[in-house]
């Protein structure tokens, strides 16, 4: 550790250097927002018009910092789908200047997923996407409902867990390797109802970032990949109100200013209905009582106290609720399962160079089975609680370096499946205990421009990861007490990206990245479910380790109006999880005692063609893929593809203005069938058929393909009115497709005389779907200004 | 008590799946020797309901294979089982050379309805005829088979006696109470800082044991209590509930862990096809082999529920 330690000051100590050795250099910083609503603005680009790699890009938070030579120049502030700004500055002091960008109107009409300029080709960062909201919720749907995460499946590189599910794997890792975070909260379980729909409600949502390679050191904890979700702040202009109504859902959402440009509010809420519909027909069954629903609760208040501080407190609470009752036999059980987090920010600006933002959050999943029969009853819960605290500075010394770094501590408790049974007479336990657990990492990473063609974002991220008691050793039986250290690895992660342009219009990229995961989820099937638990790394169980390579070649064309890219990855994972090839659950034992490890690789490449502009926009997506493990206790050590495996995987995106009321988007999907571990033979034990199955994962599906369309209608699209409304037509899976959802095998024996037969069938979840949604939108017109 | 709240979920989903047949990808494999074997112990009045020590010998047959009792029966096997000190080899019978009245006592042993046999029907088992091979607690069992230069062994050991204590009927709970079903319910006093292992059939009005879908019980959650749980009825119609006035007769035994796995394991499979559920792999005691040796203290709870 010695070594590590003295090794990260040097390197601080360069990257001041840096900075030191430039003179007569001035600051240009401010925030970036939406003229209309207050919103600050992600990802903004800044930039002098004579030199585009003479420029930044606003933070998470709105915020930018330029500082260039003393000088004149043009600065042009750019984003997705507004209208940019240019503005002759002459530097020769320190300057603030807070810009509000307007919608562009042009720009509206056709393009919302352009990037501004050639940013795809020339930023640093690679297997990195930003998907507009707008966009995500103009995608047809499953039922309606615009899903985020289902958004990010149609993106080369990232492959849906199964029919209509939100689990998503990226580039050959399993679904508890992204990380998944909501205004920096990390979302522990984000499906509802079994992972069919995501749990982030679209009309709170600002921004989707996905990082699927080149993961900067700023995050951490995930090896496969990060998806940083931005909740919206709320108007701090003027109020308003949106929702919608569809078949299975109804959202609603209101915003305004609590005090004008100063403070704001949102609140969003959504619902299911299915069942509450039919819960008269339900009453009239055996089944009454029976229902499930599930629902999703966003808050946001923010408060800018000046320019220089500003207070941001959001909550995110999403639960399913699923009852079954039955009162035939008397039999009752109830499914509560859901997340609940909590972010407390504060954004301090130092000075022009650097930004500081202040975390805290707090985290809780649980999921709870609790039913029976009368005096038996049963109750399983498991969940995990985090209290996480950030510390994250952002520093811009020149134009030439972004330099990130911070420091970050989750105290993680996580239960496994405690069982409690009650017969009436007496309860019973299985005595598991949660597992609490530290987890720091601190940081450094630069995003340097060390010429106009070649830069570099390289980084360090130590991380220090520890179980610590209350805990009794499974090992040795040692009782360890409250806080006191069972087992820790400390582990550090390099990173690096570059760009090197080879024209205005071309680049190669590369990266290298080491990441290590140190809470792991693992799941005995398919997809994962609520029921699976988190474990932390432990005496038993080591973090997780992958290191990934990538290459790609950008390219655009014809004035940045097709973005083409080609990325070839490779990734080595070690202390891979799984379960036993003989593996039943068993409430009474630690799922951590089941475990197997082993290694695994996967490689491929993603083919990528986008036309980012124009009436008819969208893009082609092509991967190829392999992603396998080597266990040596399963498959008698041999290699086997690992369920996360498909070797094609074709995605068309297209969104066609036909007029200004009219919109026709449409999407579609081929993939490899999935694979899944066929039947292998049948045997007779207790004069009963039995059935064994084959090697692991040696049999696929069928191909999966699906085509999705939708319209957008708009009555009335240049109303200046308060109230605006529009609305959605889809059909799912439109030429119904009888895609594989699982298959299961039929054996009718009969003994006596003395044949059997097996017979194996396809189940399809979903045919054709149609969904119809009507949105609404009112808006308080803002009042001219004074 | 087994909750399948994943299967609640599922009935909401496949309202709207369908399906259709397929024909999977075929998966070559060599055929396996599959060893069903029992060796029992009993106490008391259970004593003399020990059935001796036997065996079945078949082979795996491929998924995409017809499956019938012809083609799976290991014949001409070399069968032995020691005790340690003294061994003792098997005599092998096929149904289809017994004589009538033999047919129908072994026709009770393996759970076949004997007027309904068709004439095609085979069964083989190697059984021990010199009744010297008496399972007795915390002994151990070593079976060795050979066949065709190829030998399969196993061991099993059986474990301390637990019966039932005591049983007793009770209305059922519920909206649907007619007066002619009632629930069973038992008491085991469960020994206590040792994992033990319980499996239970139920045999109705003479007729053969059944296992039902999960057959098998640990006492890790009630370790050394004295305990109280539902008896179910094994038919797939009763809902769990015995009918009044029926003859009972629960066939309780001790087992080991090795054969609490693979019962475990086996009806896992047997339970678990679904979007959700995963597969696993059969447990299984036998080298050279699948299946179960299994040794185990047995004893039978016969009861009438009462009429009213």
């Amino acid at each position: 550790m010695h070594s590590t330690k003295s090794n990260f000051s040097i390197l601080l100590l360069w990257l001041f250097c840096v900075t030191l050795s430039l003179a007569q250099e001035y600051t240009l910083s401010g925030y970036v927002k939406d003229a209309n609503t207050g919103e600050t603005l992600i990802g903004t680009n800044i930039y002098t018009q004579i030199n585009r790699s003479q420029g930044t890009v606003s933070n998470n938070y709105g915020f930018y910092s330029l500082t260039l030579p003393k000088g004149k120049y043009t600065i042009v502030w750019s984003s997705v789908g507004y209208k940019n700004i240019e503005q002759e500055i002459v530097l020769d002091v320190d300057k603030t200047l807070n810009v509000d960008l307007s919608e562009g109107v042009v720009m509206k009409e056709v393009v919302v997923t352009a990037k501004p300029k050639d940013d795809h080709v020339q930023s640093t960062e690679m297997g990195t996407v930003t998907l507009p909201i707008e966009s995500i919720k103009k995608m047809p749907a499953l039922m309606g409902e615009a899903d985020i995460l289902k958004a990010l499946q149609l993106l080369p590189g990232v492959m849906a867990a199964g029919e209509g599910s939100s689990g998503f794997y990226v580039r050959g890792g399993g679904p508890d390797q992204n990380l998944v975070l909501l205004d920096e909260a990390p979302v522990y379980n984000p499906g509802h109802m079994l992972g069919f729909f995501s749990v982030f409600n679209a009309d709170a949502v600002k921004n989707t970032t996905l990082i699927k390679g080149g993961m900067p050191a700023n995050y951490g904890g995930r090896l496969s990949s990060v998806v940083d979700i931005q909740m919206k702040e709320g108007n701090n202009k003027s109020y308003g109100a949106e929702g919608g109504i569809g078949l299975i859902a109804s959202r609603f959402t209101a915003e305004g200013p609590i005090q004008k440009n100063k403070s704001s509010f949102i609140v969003s809420a959504r619902r299911t209905y299915l069942l509450d519909l039919v819960q008269p027909a339900i009453d009239k069954t055996k089944f009454a009582g029976t229902n499930y629903y599930f629902y999703d609760l966003n808050t946001k208040v923010n408060y800018t106290f000046s320019d220089k501080d500003r207070l941001y407190l959001s909550g995110y609470f999403g639960r399913d609720i699923l009852v079954f009752n039955s009162k035939e036999n008397a039999f009752k059980i109830n499914i509560p399962y859901g997340n609940a987090t909590a972010t407390l920010r504060w954004n301090h600006v130092f000075n022009q160079k650097l930004f500081m933002n202040v975390t805290g959050v707090y985290n809780n999943y649980d999921f709870t089975v609790q039913g029976g029969q009368e005096t038996f009853q049963l109750k399983v819960a498991s969940g995990v609680r985090d209290w996480n605290g950030k510390v994250d500075f952002e520093y811009f010394p020149n134009y030439k370096h972004n330099i990130k770094m911070g420091v970050n501590y989750i105290r993680h408790r996580m239960s496994p499946n405690i069982a409690t049974f009650s017969n009436g007479e007496g309860t019973f336990t299985n005595n598991l205990k949660p597992k609490y657990a530290h987890e720091t990492a601190i940081y450094i990473n630069d995003d340097h421009k060390i010429t106009n063609d070649l830069s570099l974002s390289y980084g360090l991220r130590g991380s220090w990861f520890a179980q610590i008691g209350p805990y009794v050793s499974l090992k040795t039986g040692k009782t360890y007490a409250d806080g006191e250290i069972v087992k820790s690895y400390p582990r550090l992660d390099p990173r690096l990206t570059g760009k090197y342009s080879l024209t205005d219009a071309s680049s190669v990229k590369f990266g290298v990245t080491l990441t290590h995961q140190f809470v792991h989820l693992v799941s005995n099937s398919t997809s994962t479910l609520p029921t699976d638990v988190w474990v932390p790394s432990s005496e038993i169980v080591k973090p997780q380790r992958g290191v990934q390579y990538a290459l790609g070649y950008f390219r655009n064309f014809e004035d940045n109006m097709y973005e083409t890219s080609v990325e070839i990855y490779y990734k080595d994972l070690w202390n891979q999880i799984d379960y036993p090839e003989n593996y039943v659950q068993s409430p009474s034992v630690e799922v951590e005692t089941e475990f197997v490890y082993g290694k695994g690789r996967a490689y491929g490449a993603e083919f990528f063609l986008k036309k980012a502009k124009g009436r008819l926009n969208g893009w082609i997506g092509y991967t190829i893929a392999r992603s396998e493990r080597i266990f040596p206790t399963i498959n008698q050590g041999a290699v086997y593809p690992a369920v996360y495996d498909r070797t094609h995987d074709i995605v068309l995106v297209a969104n066609y203005r036909l007029s200004k009321k009219w919109d026709f988007n449409t999407n579609f999907v081929y993939a490899t069938g999935n694979n899944y571990t066929p039947l292998r033979s049948l045997f007779l034990i207790n004069q009963q058929l039995n059935i064994e199955y084959g090697a692991r994962n040696s049999a696929r599906y069928n191909s999966y393909h699906r085509l999705d369309a939708g319209f957008t209608y708009a009555r009335n699209p240049d109303s200046k009115k308060k109230f605006t409304s529009t609305w959605s037509f889809g059909v799912y899976n439109a030429y119904n497709h009888f895609n594989p959802f699982f298959i299961y095998y039929n054996v009718k024996a009969d003994v006596n005389t003395s044949a059997a037969k097996a017979t194996a069938f396809q189940v399809t979840l979903f045919p054709v779907i149609p969904s119809v949604t009507w949105n609404f939108k009112w808006q308080q017109k803002p009042k001219q200004q004074e | 008590m087994k909750i399948n709240y994943i299967g609640a979920i599922g009935i909401l989903l496949t309202m709207i799946a369908c399906e259709k047949e397929l024909t999977p990808t075929v998966v070559n494999d060599a055929d396996q020797i599959v060893v069903e074997g029992y060796i029992e112990a009993g106490i008391g009045k259970d004593a003399n309901r020990v059935t001796p020590p036997y065996v079945i010998l078949t082979r795996a047959v491929p998924f995409q294979k017809e499956f019938t009792t012809n083609n799976i029966f290991v014949n001409g096997a070399d069968v032995t089982v020691s005790n340690g000190t003294d061994s003792v080899k098997l005599t092998e019978f096929c149904w289809q050379n017994l004589d009538s009245v033999t047919k129908r006592r072994a026709a009770g042993v393996f759970g076949i309805n004997f007027d309904s046999v068709q004439s095609n029907f085979n069964v083989c088992l190697y059984l021990d005829l010199t009744q010297r091979m008496k399972g007795q607690i915390g002994k151990s069992y070593w079976l060795t088979i050979k066949k065709d230069g190829k030998t399969v062994t196993s061991v099993t050991t059986i474990p301390k006696w637990i019966p039932i204590d005591s049983s007793y009927f009770i209305k059922p709970p519920g909206t649907n109470q007619n007066d002619t079903m009632v629930q069973m319910r038992a008491y085991i006093r469960d020994i206590a800082n040792e994992l033990n292992y319980y499996r239970y059939m139920v045999g109705i009005n003479g007729e053969p044991y059944k296992a039902g879908r999960q057959s098998v019980y640990t006492d890790e959650l009630i370790d050394g209590q004295y305990f109280l749980f539902n008896l179910f009825n094994r038919e797939q119609a009763s809902r769990g509930l015995f009918r009044r006035g029926d003859t009972l007769s629960v066939k309780w035994s001790n087992i080991d862990g090795e054969q609490y796995d693979f019962w475990r394991t086996l009806e896992f499979n047997a339970n678990n096809q679904g979007p959700f559920s995963a597969y696993t792999r059969v447990k299984s005691n036998i080298q050279g082999g699948m299946g179960i040796w299994g040794g185990s203290v047995v004893s039978y709870l016969d009861t009438i529920v009462p009429k009213k």
